[in-house]
């Protein structure tokens, strides 16, 4: 095998890799702090595309239109996250994790049929932006530009998540959250406002994934399910509530997806699963994960 | 304070579950008084506090701060509104530095540098460690830094669960002049114990709990040397 496929194969698995960790990041920063498994995680992702989908059409189809497009889209399933945490999972956390997850998994059918019903079977990809369609010649090696948007992208999630978490007031609050929720109310912290926040903004990732990977997939029912698993195994494998693991999963479960499909077609669905199972067997807690759950 | 302000609780109920913890507990706090609440482990004393700082999910009676209503209240809103409940054991955000610990309990209409100034002050010993993880620090530093993050919520009134648990004697004695200043201030302190000597020298009243009823409540000013209180005591 040249170089050349060699470094599109690894950029085509780091692409995927960029969408997982947006994706995941959510998820683990959901369960970090709140404790709940968010099965309607892949119900965000899927409205996210969705409503890009749609919002293109309304803007022009640049560079800044599709900003403008996922921006919008991302915000309102933010927004439909911070309903779903007020209407059902507020009334759940002095529950059993099972109810919670019971919970957002009913909700995540409930979603499915909605947007079954609402855009029907047929699945819609939205167009390309123009600006960041084609390729880049590397040598032999023509590299799709969007691919390198996407992992730039992500890059540049981690590093906003990480001055959210590490450098503003919330994120200090959220932190603290993770250690000892019952002390911060003893401090006078709305804990559960702070709650809704976390929801909003894992909502709001998962939303922001489900946008940016919408040009280069079919939009259609089911793709709740597949990146909701795929996610949880993201998580997992980094160790559920760490989002620097979520990027070593991301980046592993990415690479694996885009060799497995490439070497073992016959297997490729298998792949990320074979990839947890090594891990867990190595590593209990995933990657980073720590001891305490 | 305009008015003199207290704490009340009447006939309060609290369950773990099926089972019946608290079973109709009556006490009440002044403003600058200092209330003992004793009794063994396990009578509850903790599931009292927790009741009143909102923290119980299933408790009934009467909560109240002069006229309002405390229970049913959202423990945030119990602690913004004066009432400060200070955990027992090594509760912090270990990970992280003792100077976010203080900065988080400051409510945000208030300068956060002025207040934690203010209780660096009065707990000095904190000022060099404001940089290390909390989770670090020593027994007798964590309630130091119990006691600030409590203060800079404002106080009227302070729930202090176990204030001298493990810590060494010179220590104790630093914490109980904590307490009288605080006192000498108008915050109201209501102090669970095992170890009665140290709470029934601050106090003026005393309530002595088991298995979750008052079995006596008494008032006076040598309450350390009542042979009726002590003999509930004697473990």
């Amino acid at each position: 095998m040249s170089a050349g496929t060699l470094l599109v194969e690894v950029l085509s698995g780091l692409s995927l890799a960029a969408i997982l960790f947006i994706v995941a990041s959510g998820m683990t920063l959901v369960f970090g702090t709140m404790r709940v498994i968010n099965m309607t995680h892949g119900s965000f992702y899927m409205f996210g595309a969705y409503l890009l989908a749609i919002t293109f059409h309304r803007f022009d189809q640049h560079a800044f239109g599709f900003a403008g497009a996922f921006v919008v889209s991302s915000l309102l399933v933010a927004a439909l996250g911070v309903v779903v945490e007020f209407v059902v999972l507020r009334r759940l956390y002095q529950g059993e994790h099972l109810l919670q997850l019971l919970a957002t998994w009913a909700l995540m059918l409930v979603f499915g049929q909605l947007a079954l019903d609402v855009w029907g079977s047929a699945t819609v990809t939205p167009p390309s932006p123009a600006s960041l369609s084609g390729t880049l010649s590397v040598g032999a090696a023509s590299i799709p530009v969007f691919y390198v948007f996407l992992i730039a992208f992500a890059a540049f999630i981690f590093v906003a998540l990480w001055f959210f978490n590490n450098r503003t007031g919330v994120g200090r609050l959220l932190r603290a959250a993770v250690e000892d929720h019952e002390l911060l109310t003893t401090i006078g912290v709305n804990v559960r406002r702070l709650y809704t926040v976390a929801f909003a903004v894992g909502a709001f990732l998962a939303a922001l994934g489900g946008a940016l990977i919408a040009p280069e997939i079919s939009v259609g029912p089911g793709i709740d399910l597949s990146i909701l698993v795929e996610s949880f195994v993201v998580a997992v494998v980094g160790g559920l509530g760490n989002v620097n693991g979520a990027v070593l999963g991301a980046i592993l479960i990415g690479l694996a997806q885009s060799f497995g499909a490439t070497y073992f077609p016959n297997m490729s669905e298998a792949a990320i699963y074979f990839v947890m199972v090594v891990v867990l067997i190595v590593r209990p807690r995933g990657l980073l994960g720590k001891e305490e759950f | 304070m305009a008015e003199p302000q207290v704490l009340q609780v009447s006939d309060l109920h609290a369950y773990y579950g099926q089972s019946h913890v608290l079973q109709g507990i009556s006490l009440r706090v002044q403003e600058a008084e200092c209330v003992a609440l004793l009794g063994r482990n396990g009578v509850g004393k903790t599931t009292t506090f927790l009741s009143i700082a909102g923290l119980m999910a299933k408790a009934t009676g009467h909560v109240t701060l002069g006229d309002r209503a405390l229970l049913g209240q959202p423990p945030h809103r119990i602690a913004r509104l004066g009432v400060v409940y200070v955990p027992a054991g090594r509760r912090a955000f270990a990970r992280l530095t003792v100077k976010d610990n203080l900065e988080m309990a400051v409510p945000r209409s208030i300068n956060k540098q002025q207040a934690i100034e203010d209780v660096l002050s009065v707990f000095p010993g904190l000022r060099e460690r404001l940089t290390v993880p909390a989770g670090v620090l020593s027994g007798g530093q964590n309630q130091m830094l119990k006691m600030a993050r409590a203060l800079l919520v404002k106080p009227r009134f302070l729930l202090l669960d176990e204030p001298t648990e493990g810590l060494a004697p010179l220590v104790v004695q630093q914490m109980g002049v904590h307490i009288e200043q605080l006192l000498a201030r108008g915050v109201g302190v209501l102090i669970a114990e095992q170890n009665a000597r140290f709470t029934l020298r601050l106090s003026r009243r005393v309530y002595v709990l088991g298995k979750g009823v008052i079995k006596l409540e008494r008032s006076g000013d040598r309450l350390y040397d009542d042979q009726e209180v002590l003999s509930h005591l004697v473990v």
